[in-house]
């Protein structure tokens, strides 16, 4: 085994996990099926055993690992982390040095733990983990130790802000929509050199295949800049927001926001609306497609600590995501 | 007192310098766990990972508080509790094999009880899978064969359900086969097509919790 297993944490699978795995994989249609969820909800198990030590608290019944048909119909194996978001847990078997990671768990995960499962000894190493995959496998030469996962749970819960009702909620919204604080995005790189993802934030390479991205898009600015991405869907159609962040000077940041298509070759629908609003709710600037664009791209500056909003429309569809510099 | 005692020590001092819950704290408690391990009595009965785990739930919750270094090693201290926990359940284990006539014992030692053994799901209840398959097939509604991806109506997702649940067609196959890229279809199956099953399974009831 080519893994360096120092940093593997060794932890036991309790009884009480080995029937549940069981009984879960009892439902499935093929053997094959069957071991692939019991090794899953094992994973789970005890990656969820392990943050209930660390005091972090998680609820396994809502995860889609805990829904028969869900087991049945798709290969994941998540764990909520209420406030934070989902972390998926992925079990490899001794001896190997790659994990697969299914792509319906592309999206939607604050990170991908490792669990290696030597169901004999009745017991689990937590390999490591990464915030976010790129590929339908995972080197284990990648990993991050358990250590780092706690840093960057942590980082995540810093990173979320809920402003009071007063500041963002509009009538009919929910009050304490979630912002994004894109500061921290920018302080995190500069001190790992490589930013920590957020819940719903992924790279653009994962978002997007490269071949889609258009020309222009690979311009590259001086300074320091962090580009991160998120799908969106508006009905039928799925479109990128990517965000591309770059300090401008000591209290001046530049931000792109920029709109693709996901699919392959496809323009950008007639009538697709990206807008920038202020915390008035006054429409800063915007840009509307007329089905002939390959993306849309608005820009503006402000200052840290400045909120503002993105609203993209199409129909009757609306998508918001809601920011602090 | 051994070097790794001595570096246990020092991780137990600087992890209870932070807070409950602060992540000082858990990377700290986390090294400890990980060179601990090796070092702490291992017995082959069933239970033991169920007496080792409680061992680490008292571990971090007491570590602050109930440990004496001046009264031996980390490891000392939890070897303790660890075989007060294993002779609990031993004497549990030997109160319940005496008094269930049909108890069974397996290979591992594991007591297995005939009556609440676990049951052959196949029996009268039909698998949940042949509930699902039944459900996509029949597409009451025509909704799972309505929503295509975006200028693929072949790909619906009637067709990505069967083929996922059935076959367990890999994406990578599917892509080929359609000719679409894996992040689409799995973008797709997931906003889609991954909704409507949630939604079936908790109308079905089978939501476990």
């Amino acid at each position: 085994m080519t893994h360096d297993t120092y940093d593997a944490l060794t932890l036991p699978i309790t009884q009480g996990a080995r029937r549940t795995a069981l009984e879960f994989s009892q439902h499935q249609p093929t053997p094959t099926k069957a071991d692939r969820v019991r090794l899953n909800t094992l994973a789970v198990l005890v990656t969820h055993d392990y943050l209930q030590l660390m005091d972090i608290p998680t609820d396994l019944a809502s995860g889609d690992s805990w829904n028969p048909v869900m087991q049945a119909c798709s290969d994941v194996a998540d764990l909520e982390l209420p406030g934070l978001g989902r972390l998926e847990c992925r079990p490899v078997l001794p001896t190997v040095d790659r994990c697969p990671v299914p792509a319906e768990t592309w999206e939607d995960r604050v990170g991908y733990v490792v669990v290696q499962v030597d169901e004999l000894a009745h017991e689990a190493q937590i390999l490591g983990f990464v915030p976010a995959v790129t590929d339908e496998e995972l080197q284990l030469s990648e990993l991050r130790s358990p250590e780092a996962l706690l840093d960057h749970l942590y980082e995540l819960r810093q990173a979320q802000t809920v402003l009071p009702n007063a500041m963002l909620a509009r009538p009919g919204e929910t009050a304490g929509q979630v912002l994004t604080n894109l500061s921290n995005w920018l302080n995190t790189a500069l001190q790992q050199g490589q930013a920590a993802i957020e819940s719903g934030w992924q790279t653009v390479e994962q978002v997007l295949n490269a071949g889609e991205l258009s020309p222009a898009y690979a311009f590259r600015r001086g300074g320091t800049t962090v580009r991160r991405a998120k799908r969106l869907a508006l009905g039928e159609v799925v479109v990128a927001l990517v965000v591309d962040l770059r300090q401008a000077a000591e209290a001046q940041m530049e931000i792109r926001l920029q709109l693709h298509p996901i699919a392959a070759d496809a323009r950008l629908p007639n009538g697709l609306q990206l807008s920038v609003l202020d915390s008035s709710d006054a429409v800063v600037i915007d840009a509307t497609a007329t089905g002939a664009e390959d993306f849309l791209e608005l820009q503006i500056d402000g200052a840290p600590g400045e909120p503002f909003r993105v609203e993209v429309r199409f129909n009757s569809s609306l998508e918001t995501q809601a920011f602090v510099i | 007192m051994s070097d790794i005692d001595v570096q246990l020590r020092e991780w137990v001092t600087e992890a209870c310098r932070h807070p409950p819950g602060s992540p000082a704290r858990q990377r700290h408690l986390t090294k400890v766990i990980r060179v601990v391990s090796s070092k702490l009595w291992r017995e082959s009965a069933a239970y033991y990972q169920d007496a080792l785990q409680q061992t680490w739930v008292y571990f971090c919750k007491n570590i602050c508080n109930g440990y004496d270094p001046n009264l031996g090693s980390v490891a000392t201290w939890l070897n303790a509790y660890l075989k007060r926990r294993l002779q609990d359940f031993y004497i549990d284990l030997q109160k319940r094999r005496s008094s269930e006539v049909s108890a069974w014992q397996d290979r591992d030692g594991e007591a297995i009880d005939m009556i609440d053994g676990l049951a052959d799901q196949r029996g009268d209840v039909e698998p949940i899978w042949e509930k699902v398959k039944a459900w996509a097939e029949a597409d009451a509604t025509g909704e799972l064969s309505r929503l295509h991806i975006e200028g693929y109506p072949q790909v619906t997702c009637q067709v990505l359900i069967l083929r996922r649940l059935l076959s367990e067609t890999s994406w990578k196959a599917l892509s080929q086969e359609y000719g679409v890229p894996i992040p689409t279809l799995s973008s797709f199956y997931r906003r889609q097509c991954m909704p409507r099953l949630r939604k079936f399974g908790e109308s079905e009831g089978y939501v476990n919790s």
